[in-house]
């Protein structure tokens, strides 16, 4: 889920955040200014006081003794005192200008320093390909995760970092979002969809060395389902899993559920090391082709190759960091002083220019859906004329037109890459007149506009609440734009229920169960999506369950439900030197494995 | 002694007031741990599960006792979060955020002392003026103003001299030395350059303060020029003063850095700080905060210790039986009015 993920590398202070920094920061300086101030002011530094005066100037006198004795004799030794003033001076100067040397000295070093490091940089002018182990490279991404418990802590990005390259599932899925083949080689369904028989590889070992058989499958699925860890629900009608031999997994469901083969391409089908204990926050053990060296929540993650890997998706890069940027500027000068090699995440428009400067910049296919949600469930949107009125007064094409034209139109809830999908792009198309006509039907007009609060998180670009304020503005509607805190979206928006409208790129693959849970913070709730929903996931028929969910989710759409502002497609951008690099849906899935260095 | 004994138990008192005030002040914040964690795709039960998990659903009095006992043990705590340990968190950060705040006093002092000097013994008018009104404008630059301009004149690949690397750190940290150092140079400028202005205002009023003194007219009479004797006499009349302006120029950029962390994207404390509050990690928030307090707190502790160190009269007053921390407390005072007149 993107957007757990944003909040945690959010870079834009939000106003609650910076004010209570700023506010405990005033109360402590107040303390302290407080604690000096608590004593009466008695003696100030401030020269010219009676007996301290005197004592210092007493010294004074001591020092320059001669000077008391009149002016008399006054010339010969005011001059000496001049003398050794001037000498002192030329001290002061001597060692003002060692300091400025030493100061100019430090920040020639350390440009040469830096120079050498690229000097030195073994991808500089060698030839022929990076043997691995000497093969480098860092990978710029916007979205960091915050701990490394993959089974506990949301967010697409901890999918990114270590599902495929840490971490391996039971099936693994393709740049096309199908499943293959993964730790499991094959698998058998029963006819009824409700006994699943994995037949693992063979010689799998986790990289503590510990063999991966069959016992650690059923462990990780027993231990996801008792524990309720996150994604236990992605294996639906679970009822029991064991391991048969130790190749050979028996996963039995009380009916069937037809999701349950993609679901397993995610965290449920994550297999660990039953033998091993370690912090899952702070560390991965896993049976993947890359180790996991180091990580730095918000900063960076630096994987190695693994040596011993059992399969053939061996690495091809012996050192691999990921380099999280929160802030678009700082990434694409690091992309173009050659910090890092490529680059993902940011917004088209913001990484075009590297176009021209020799990088690949592309845009991959994807499953995030930037849905303007509207609450369902609450007067003025649980009117379908007004839900109507706003998808009528929405013109998708020109938010896409201004963020570079790479998305896609979506117009409803499934995207291309996932099943049941249908171009519902058409179903409301720019008509301000027929908003305006639904509107004046719900009671609203120039004289009673309707005066509606989009709640986002600002993670979150204000291009979009903009853009939709004046779009709205066209046919009669008062949008207040309201950004907020991830955190505090959370707590209003999708725990209270408590908006209008809100903005949130759901990102995750699969997930038209949204649609079909009235409690969930859209606040839709319609029997017959509901019903086509369960029907989709117990068939056993995979069209029939494509057709079940393209019906649901067209209802979904002609209902008004949410307007789908567009298919985010996430833009990459890469150096020529890099091969191989994932551009479909690289947030959520990101098999290292596949990337190679060129030389030259 | 017995001003030092006092001063320790002030610092105590009051840090353990602020740790109430920051306990109560984060839980007023909407939104918590668990629901972070949980992310948009949670149901409220295994929110609820979380929560339990992490301790949140206790009672407010109990986990302000349980923080507040492992402080007074030494221990910061765990970040709930990233599961590692607060205090370490904050070690890692501050090889970051020190070194800078460092440098960026350093930059401060080379800038504010030789122009604050040159300020009041320069003779051409123009020069004092010019002086001054620079201090005034490059006092004002707001940071990330002031750090976009740097990026653009020095920054590596943007700037029009493209020489210092404009963002980042490098992964390797000080282990890349000269590429630690480089990453830091334009952050600790932009910090250095406008703490440095003030620090020249600071350092001209407290000379102005103490020009038409007698010291000064006594070392004149002694042969001094009026720039040799505001040089050598007055800037030690002053040294309290400046003292303390440095001192709290320095915590103040420890603490105050948030804005060039995040513009430079250093892995800092502040942009620790406000990553964890926007997760609302806030066991550690409220031990990095507590941390940070102390170290303002103790500072000014230092610099009162270091006027008493410095300047012989607090001395004399103190053994004469006057508190003397006043005339340090007054001067600061007076040297803040003079600055921001």
């Amino acid at each position: 889920m993107s957007t757990d993920n944003k909040s945690e590398s959010s870079a834009t202070p939000s106003t609650a955040e910076s004010s209570t920094a700023e506010s405990s920061d005033t109360a402590s300086s107040a303390t302290a200014q407080k604690q000096g101030g608590t004593q009466t002011p008695a003696a100030s530094s401030k020269p010219a006081t009676g007996s301290l005066d005197a004592s210092l100037s007493a010294k004074a006198k001591k020092t320059k003794k001669p000077a008391g004795a009149g002016t008399a004799g006054a010339s010969a030794t005011s001059a000496t005192t001049t003398a050794s003033v001037t000498r002192r001076n030329r001290i002061i100067a001597i060692v003002a200008l060692v300091v400025v040397i030493a100061v100019v000295a430090v920040f020639l070093i350390a440009r040469r320093g830096t120079n050498v490091n690229s000097g030195t940089n073994p991808n500089a002018n060698a030839a022929a390909t990076v043997p691995v182990d000497d093969a480098e490279i860092t990978i710029g991404m916007v979205l960091s995760p915050t701990n490394l418990d993959i089974r506990t802590q949301s967010g697409s990005s901890l999918d990114q970092l270590l599902i495929g390259n840490v971490y391996e599932p039971l099936v693994s899925r393709d740049e096309n979002n199908a499943v293959q083949p993964g730790l499991a080689s094959s698998w058998d369904v029963s006819d009824d969809g409700t006994v699943y028989t994995f037949h693992l590889n063979s010689g799998i070992t986790f990289s503590n060395g510990d063999a991966l058989d069959a016992d650690d499958v059923a462990w990780s699925i027993s231990e996801l389902e008792n524990n309720q860890y996150k994604d236990y629900d992605a294996i639906a009608n679970y009822e029991s899993v064991e391991a048969v031999d130790s190749d050979t997994v028996r996963l039995t469901l009380s009916a069937p559920y037809s999701q349950l083969l993609w679901n397993l391409t995610g965290r449920a089908g994550l297999v660990f090391d039953q033998d091993a204990s370690y912090d899952a926050k702070t560390q991965a053990i896993g049976s993947g082709p890359y180790l996991l060296e180091k990580f730095t929540a918000n900063d960076s993650a630096q994987l190695t190759a693994n040596k011993d890997y059992w399969g053939a998706n061996k690495a091809q890069i012996g050192t691999v960091t990921i380099k999280y940027y929160s802030d678009a500027n700082a990434a694409i000068n690091a992309i173009r002083s050659g910090d890092i090699q490529t680059l993902s995440g940011f917004d088209y428009t913001q990484v075009s220019p590297l176009k021209d400067e020799g990088f690949n910049v592309e845009a991959g296919d994807d499953t995030d859906k930037m849905v303007l949600a509207f609450n369902n469930a609450r007067s003025p949107l649980n009117d379908i004329r007004v839900r109507q009125a706003i998808r009528y007064a929405i013109d998708e094409d020109d938010i896409i037109a201004a963020r570079g034209g790479v998305d896609t139109a979506l117009g409803g809830p499934i995207p291309s890459l996932d099943p049941g999908y249908e171009d519902l792009a058409d179903l409301y198309p720019h008509d301000v007149d027929k908003a305006k006509e639904l509107l004046s039907e719900a009671g609203y007009g120039a004289d009673n506009p309707l005066k509606i609060t989009l709640t986002y998180a600002n993670i979150y670009s204000s291009e979009i609440g903009d853009a939709l304020t004046s779009q709205l503005a066209d046919a009669g509607i008062e949008l207040t734009v309201n950004q907020v805190e991830f955190s505090t979206w959370l707590s209003d928006v999708y725990t209270n229920h408590d908006y209008d409208l809100s903005l949130v790129d759901h990102n995750e693959s699969h997930d038209f169960g949204q649609w079909a849970n009235p409690d969930y913070y859209y606040g839709y709730d319609n029997a017959q999506v509901q019903e086509d929903y369960t029907k989709a996931l117990a068939s056993t028929d995979e069209s029939e369950t494509d057709s079940l969910l393209a019906q649901a989710a067209r209802q979904v759409s002609e209902d008004a439900a949410a307007d789908w502002l567009f298919n985010f497609r996430v833009v990459s951008v890469w150096s020529g030197k890099v091969q191989g690099f994932p551009v479909n849906m690289n947030q959520a899935y990101l098999p290292l494995w596949q990337i190679s260095l060129l030389q030259g | 002694m017995t001003f030092v004994l006092k001063r320790c138990a002030a610092f105590v008192v009051a840090l353990i007031v602020q740790s109430a005030a920051i306990f109560v002040c984060l839980r007023i914040l909407p939104g918590d741990l668990a629901m972070v964690v949980g992310g948009t795709s949670s149901t409220p039960e295994q929110v609820a599960r979380i929560r339990q998990q992490l301790g949140l659903d206790q009672p407010y009095p109990v986990q302000y006792w349980n923080w507040l006992s492992g402080i007074l043990h030494g221990d910061l705590g765990t970040a709930q979060l990233s599961g590692a340990s607060v205090a370490g968190e904050i070690a890692d950060r501050l090889q970051v955020t020190l070194p800078l705040a460092l440098m960026g006093l350093a930059v401060a002092l080379a800038i504010g002392l030789p122009l604050g000097v040159l300020s009041v013994t320069s003779r051409s008018a123009r020069v004092r003026r010019g002086l001054q009104i620079a201090a005034i404008v490059a006092g004002s630059i707001p940071a990330l103003w002031g750090g976009l301009l740097l990026i653009m004149l020095l920054g590596r690949g943007v700037g029009l001299l493209g020489v210092l690397p404009s963002q980042g750190f490098p992964v390797r940290g000080w282990h890349a030395f000269g590429r630690a150092l480089s990453s830091l140079a334009l952050p600790a400028l932009s910090v250095g350059i406008i703490a440095g202005a003030e620090f020249m205002r600071y350092t001209r009023s407290a000379l102005l303060e103490v020009r038409d003194s007698d010291y000064l007219a006594q070392a004149m009479a002694c042969g001094m020029t009026r720039a040799q004797a505001v040089r050598t006499v007055g800037l030690r009349l002053a040294a309290p003063q400046i003292v303390s302006v440095a001192g709290l120029t320095f915590a103040g950029m420890l603490t105050g850095v948030i804005v060039v962390e995040n513009l430079f994207a250093l892995p800092g404390l502040a942009t620790l700080l406000m990553d964890d509050l926007g997760n609302r990690d806030l066991l550690a928030v409220q031990s990095e905060l507590l941390v940070l307090t102390a170290f303002f707190l103790f500072m000014g502790l230092v610099v009162d210790l270091v006027h008493h160190a410095l300047d012989p009269r607090l001395k004399a007053a103190a053994s004469g039986g006057a508190d003397g921390a006043d005339g340090v407390a007054d001067g600061t005072d007076g040297a803040r009015k003079e600055g921001t007149r």
